[in-house]
């Protein structure tokens, strides 16, 4: 609902689509009204509080990029890095706080012009947003640690991740440059966003389920020689569970090979990986 | 036997080295071949020990001619032997990098024959990977004792890192425990690593520069393949042997010195063997390894000095304290120091403050004033760094008095090793010192020293019969 206003409102939450063109256009639209709002948050993601009237942000590509323009021009390419980074994370706070660190750019004396601002660390502004981007860092670097490529049988290489935050686009670069001519997709569960390679260039593309063929014997096979290998890897006397889950959180083990129970789920990967098996040893 | 089989033998055999970095190499996508290396490296999973796995870690074979009493792969000891075949080896890393599960090999062996035949197993298995396969992942290649320059040419033009074992902290251990390996062996390929990588840097210098003189092909060559880009590195078995801490980190500044090494690995001594040369112990020394690890990253990172941490006087870290705290604590007239105005290398120093930290630090009083409020959220331990800092002139360690006495109990800090691991066991000192008949070691370390008691300046006694090399190691 888009009110036909002119009055700025003291209680409001702008609701944008979840991507960050809206949540440059829910900049824009503050600018625009006057108005301080009290969350910016995704739509779906949105918990109204009492006594709060919320506006609907319609996105628009041109708005969005006259915000990054803006941005950009005021303190440089390397803080709007940062905006777009910070905005993956699922933060309820995320919005408001490049709202407030768009404002405070866009405001920043011209006595510090020759500084970065990223460097302002003491400025909470500038801190709250080098928090967020250093968290989406943070989950983009788990994506390039622990993303698991399975080949399907349609000779698609599928890798299934549940993140915290929608890193999909912080981590495509990585992945296009070194699978190379090997095409991919990976799906963020979480996000419905799924990243797609097809061996010369990505695209982000929405869907909250994806279908998707079995697994290849031969791509079983190598699950459970992985698997083998990880724990022949380990020291006994050594044994650290505590320190394991520090580096490798419990989130992410569900889509983690290594970490699936050898147990009962083990003998049906056991027998479908015998045929793979012959297969090696008389190639 | 199979693949799978063959696969596990030789990964339970290389689980004792060490390193499994990926770090130090970046080098970019090419189209249409696999892989690609970052300079921090990655991590890909995490074994229930806490190690990281960056690598395919594995050996070319466990088979092996010599006869090193602490190794699990020794001639004498009955366990079941496997050898890879080069190409079986190579496909195994593709399709392991494939599906992310790998940065890249780290590919070890044992002696099969003569160190000269197994080095020409890995180079044949390293060139299937680089030339036929076009893999360009991280490769890391251990040099195997005795291999001759040739070879180790050869390896070093495929890998991203070489490295060459030192195995224990001093020569005359080296003679006692693997007979067969000489320090010839191993200084050697050492110093011809080094040299190759210098002058693979200089050369390389050489073709970044625009010149209008003819550079020939040789300098070409060298940029296309350079020599173990990644520099090299070494470990060493600590706690089999008496070698105090400042005898181990002597040698390892001496390394980073003279060998332009980029890591030293400690290995905390693991009883696999019994032999009549090894300590008869069942504790792992692992307390002991990680203060050794700080004490080593202050020297790399920190800039800090070997004889600055530890010296003849007190030859070992204090296992209840950090290396950095216990300098601190040693040099108390130099604090407190002022966070706003104190430079770079000084705010390094000051205990609960690292390199991130001190970066911050720096950048943000660039602006503004810090106070106590924004360095807390300068993601530096405020706690432990109270005690050193003024913060705009307001010092907040205030009721502590500045001496060693009072402020040791505050800053102390036991290793955590878990709740469930081996650390977790009340492992009693004095309870291990068992030592079998005929020439052995004693195991000098936490064991024998009182877990509970301030021991500075009192070196903790060495038990009766522990010999004292006098020089560790000779690198020229």
């Amino acid at each position: 609902m888009m009110l036909a206003q002119e009055e700025p409102l003291r209680h409001v939450a702008y609701l944008h689509d979840g991507t960050l063109e809206g949540l440059l256009c829910a900049v824009f639209l503050a600018y625009e009204r006057h108005e301080e709002p009290e969350d910016v948050v995704a739509e779906a993601s949105y918990e109204p509080r009492l006594g709060q009237s919320c506006v609907h942000v319609a996105t628009d590509f041109e708005r969005a990029s006259r915000v990054r323009r803006g941005v950009e021009r005021a303190v440089g390419k390397r803080a709007f890095t940062a905006i777009m980074r910070a905005s993956t994370c699922d933060d309820r706070e995320t919005g408001r706080i490049v709202l407030s660190f768009i404002r405070y750019c866009m405001a920043r004396p011209g006595s510090l012009r020759n500084s970065p601002v990223l460097d302002e660390l003491a400025n909470p502004a500038v801190a709250d947003l080098r928090r967020l981007e250093k968290r989406a860092l943070n989950e983009a670097e788990k994506m390039r640690q622990f993303a698991r490529f399975s080949h399907l049988e349609n000779g698609i290489w599928f890798a299934r991740v549940n993140p915290n935050a929608s890193v999909v686009p912080l981590v495509m670069n990585h992945f296009a440059d070194r699978l190379n001519d090997q095409p991919f997709i990976i799906f963020d569960e979480a996000h419905g966003l799924s990243g797609v390679y097809d061996g010369r260039a990505w695209q982000l593309v929405r869907a909250t389920a994806v279908d998707v063929p079995e697994a290849t014997d031969h791509d079983r096979t190598m699950q459970e020689a992985w698997k083998r290998f990880y724990d022949a890897l380990s020291v006994d006397a050594r044994y650290n569970p505590e320190l394991r889950r520090h580096f490798m959180p419990v989130r992410l083990w569900r889509n983690l090979a290594e970490m699936h129970p050898r147990g009962s789920e083990g003998t049906a990967v056991r027998a479908a990986s015998r045929q793979g098996e012959n297969r090696i040893v008389s190639a | 036997m199979n693949l799978m089989r063959k696969l596990e033998v030789l990964a339970d055999a290389a689980k004792y080295d060490v390193a499994c970095t990926s770090s130090g190499s970046d080098r970019g996508a090419v189209k249409g071949k696999l892989g690609a290396t970052q300079a921090a490296g990655c991590c890909h999973s995490f074994t229930a020990d806490g190690r990281c796995i960056s690598l395919l870690k594995v050996l070319m074979t466990n088979v092996c001619a010599y006869d090193c009493a602490y190794c699990a792969s020794r001639r004498s000891n009955e366990v079941e032997r496997a050898t890879f075949k080069p190409r079986e080896l190579a496909d195994l890393t593709i399709e392991f990098y494939r599906r992310n599960y790998i940065e890249g090999l780290f590919l070890s062996s044992g002696v099969l024959g003569t160190p000269d035949y197994t080095t020409e197993l890995m180079v044949e298995a390293l060139r299937i990977l680089r030339d036929e396969y076009g893999f360009r992942g991280y490769i890391h290649a251990k040099v195997v004792p005795g291999t001759s320059p040739e070879l180790i040419d050869q390896l070093g033009r495929m890998v991203d890192r070489l490295s060459v074992n030192l195995e224990l902290p001093s020569q005359e251990s080296l003679a006692l425990l693997a007979p067969q390996k000489t320090r010839q062996h191993i200084v050697a390929p050492m110093r011809q690593i080094a040299e190759g990588i210098a002058e693979g840097r200089e050369s390389r210098l050489l073709a970044k520069r625009k010149s209008v003189f003819y550079q020939g092909g040789i300098q070409r060559a060298a940029t296309r393949h350079p020599f173990s880009p990644a520099g090299q590195s070494t470990q060493m078995i600590v706690g089999a042997t008496p070698e105090s801490d400042y005898q181990i980190l002597s040698l390892s500044a001496a390394l980073y010195k003279s060998m332009s090494l980029k890591r030293v690995f400690f290995s905390a001594y693991l009883p696999v063997n019994d032999d009549a040369r090894l300590p008869k112990t069942d504790a792992v020394q692992l307390n002991r390894e990680h203060r050794l690890y700080q004490a080593d990253w202050l020297m790399r990172f920190y800039r800090f000095d070997a004889s600055e941490l530890v010296d003849e006087a007190n030859p070992f870290l204090d296992p209840l304290l950090d290396p950095k705290a216990n300098w601190a604590l040693n040099h108390l007239e130099l604090f407190p120091i002022e966070v706003n105005t104190a430079p770079y290398e000084a705010l390094m120093r000051v205990p609960g403050i690292g390199v991130v930290g001190a970066q911050s630090i720096v950048r943000a009083r660039k602006t503004a004033t810090i106070r106590e409020p924004h360095l807390r959220k300068l993601g530096i331990a405020y706690k432990r760094a109270r005690y050193f800092i003024t913060c705009n002139g307001q010092y907040a360690g205030a009721g502590v008095a500045m001496t060693r006495e009072s402020l040791r109990p505050l800053l102390a800090a036991p290793i955590n090793g878990g709740r469930h691991g081996r650390r977790a066991d009340a492992v009693l000192p004095n309870q291990l010192s068992l030592f079998g008949e005929g020439e052995t070691f004693a195991s000098p370390t936490p064991a024998a020293r009182s877990l509970s008691g301030d021991y500075a300046g009192q070196p903790p006694k060495l038990s009766v019969g522990a010999r004292e090399p006098s020089v560790a190691w000779n690198l020229s």
